[in-house]
């Protein structure tokens, strides 16, 4: 394995792009991420692409076959790699192998996504299963993704205390750092009234305290030393990329299941928690060392949640660090100074990629008003469907 | 008039309780809901399983109310706010399902639940059922 760098990473806004074709979308944010990397797409020797469940593309997400399609035929390497919620970890993590082997020198990253509208429901033509989670959970409860997020939220109230003003707080927060950020899709700031008066979805979760669905892409160009030194600029180099899925015992409330084992002594969301500390371990680092971490933020209870998983805080610290201000810019944890999914909606295989791209603009002292001064070393996790969980460590 | 299920071979109504079927790991005993074609307990080495019925009554590990309608897969009519919870029963499984008969200002974590039925609509055939949990006989809701 050899040294990995970040050359270019680029985004297209999030929002919602009805005119906007998902390949559209992505050549946006590849060439933006090329352009800080002084790469044309012929230069680019591979492209691995976080393929989609909801646009199919060609072949039902052939995404990053239909890129070179559209815009060079070169020859390139193309890889499409699914995850769901993660898929851009997993594109990144594939992405940085190849350079990691020697074999390649320049590869790209990306995710690009158009999102439907309201709850996200069962895919179309999807068979009747009685043995199939997310059929029974559909056909015999009615079960939304935001129901699971809520019931662990529930379970937070009754261990720890949580109230309704400190979830409401973490999403104020989110929106407060999303305000700074040109690529957000929600860039007004938010107050906890406003948050609490918005409609109760699923109890305790109000509307504004989950992540809504939206259009985005983002890419990121990786490369060997070499070239990132052509490239010019600091030197973000990829401290470790890894990837997991989740473990039996496992206590998670985890999207789609309606049956679970859980058994004492598993972490809870197993699949990330696993990423991140062997993220920390191939990095050399821990804890204590992280400036700053994007983090998957479907609603409020992950910005309290998350951190506690991972061992950054004791369970049920969160409420207190976010009180004292050590979860923003300047504290002990400033967490997704991007303004997280709760600012930006999600855009499922795009997601993991903006974390990233966030990483490298933190890392380079280019993130304007939401910049964790004096950060070198920027940290993500992410989780997808099927228990996909992924964590990447840039350093500077 | 019969009761039908809502999704075929997924739940029975056998000597007036309910049970949803599931699978127990002939090794190493640990049950699984829905139905699964092997055990998936790493430690676990013969991985072979066996039809087991998911019955009696758990504990309510966490809720929630959802004030939304679902999609139309959950075809619930008439319709309206209604609460779901994940219960631990017997054997270690975690079962979701919705929560019956109990006013929802009144859910509580930890309170005891009995596994159950009701129907979400009507046919003309009969109800079509889904399983739920509610409050145990004389628990005073």
């Amino acid at each position: 394995m050899r040294p990995v760098y970040v050359l270019g990473v680029g985004a297209h806004p999030w929002g919602k792009w009805p005119d906007t074709p998902q390949v559209g979308l992505a050549i946006h944010a590849v060439n933006a991420a090329l352009g800080e990397a002084s790469l044309d797409w012929r230069d680019l020797q591979g492209l691995v692409a976080a393929s989609s469940r909801f646009e199919g593309g060609m072949g039902w997400g052939l995404h990053a076959n239909e890129l070179a399609q559209a815009i060079s035929e070169h020859g390139m390497a193309c890889v499409n790699v699914g995850g769901a919620c993660a898929a851009g970890a997993v594109a990144f993590h594939t992405a940085h192998m190849m350079i990691a082997s020697g074999q390649y020198d320049t590869v790209a990253a990306m995710g690009a996504e158009r999102m439907p509208r309201g709850f996200i429901s069962r895919p179309p033509g999807s068979a009747d299963d009685a043995t199939d989670h997310d059929f029974l959970r559909w056909k015999m409860m009615g079960a939304t993704n935001p129901a699971y997020w809520a019931m662990e939220a529930q379970r937070r109230i009754y261990e720890h205390g949580t109230t309704a003003e400190t979830l409401a707080a973490a999403s104020v927060l989110m929106r407060r750092h999303g305000a700074m950020n040109p690529n957000a899709r929600f860039r007004t700031p938010s107050t906890v009234e406003e948050v609490l008066a918005s409609p109760m979805v699923s109890d305790p979760l109000h509307l504004l305290e989950i992540c809504a669905v939206s259009d985005g892409a983002a890419a990121v160009v990786l490369g060997s030393e070499e070239q990132a030194r052509r490239a010019g600029g600091p030197m973000i180099q990829v401290a470790s990329s890894v990837i997991a899925t989740g473990q039996f015992g496992d206590p998670a409330a985890r999207i789609p299941t309606v049956g679970s084992t859980p058994r004492l002594g598993v972490p809870h969301t197993s699949e990330v928690v696993s990423a991140v500390h062997r993220a920390w371990s191939l990095a050399g680092i821990g804890a204590e060392d992280v400036d700053l971490i994007e983090i998957a933020d479907n609603t409020a209870w992950h910005i309290l949640a998350w951190p506690e998983l991972f061992g950054f805080f004791e369970p049920g610290e969160g409420d207190h660090m976010l009180a004292t201000g050590q979860l923003t810019l300047g504290g002990r944890l400033p967490i997704n100074p991007s303004g997280g999914f709760l600012s930006f909606g999600e855009a499922t295989t795009a997601q993991a990629l903006m974390q990233v791209c966030e990483l490298a603009w933190q890392l380079k002292g280019q993130a304007g008003g939401r910049q964790v001064e004096g950060a070198r070393v920027a940290m993500s996790a992410v989780l997808g469907l099927g228990a996909n969980g992924g964590s990447i460590v840039l350093k500077r | 008039m019969s009761a039908q299920p809502v999704v075929a071979h997924s739940l029975s109504v056998e000597g007036g309780g309910a049970s949803l079927a599931g699978t127990r790991c002939i090794s190493c005993r640990t049950v699984y809901f829905p139905q699964v074609i092997a055990c998936r307990n790493p430690v676990c080495e013969a991985k072979a399983v066996e039809p087991f019925g998911i019955k009696g009554s758990g504990t309510l590990h966490s809720f929630t109310i959802q004030r939304y309608r679902p999609p139309p897969l959950f075809e619930m009519d008439p319709w309206q706010p209604y609460a779901l919870g994940l219960v631990d029963m017997d054997h270690g499984v975690r079962v979701m399902g919705m929560i019956d008969d109990v006013a929802l200002d009144r859910i509580e974590i930890g309170m005891v639940l009995d596994l159950a039925t009701r129907g979400i609509r009507e046919v003309d055939d009969g109800p079509v059922i889904t399983h739920v949990f509610v409050p145990v006989a004389g628990a005073g809701t």
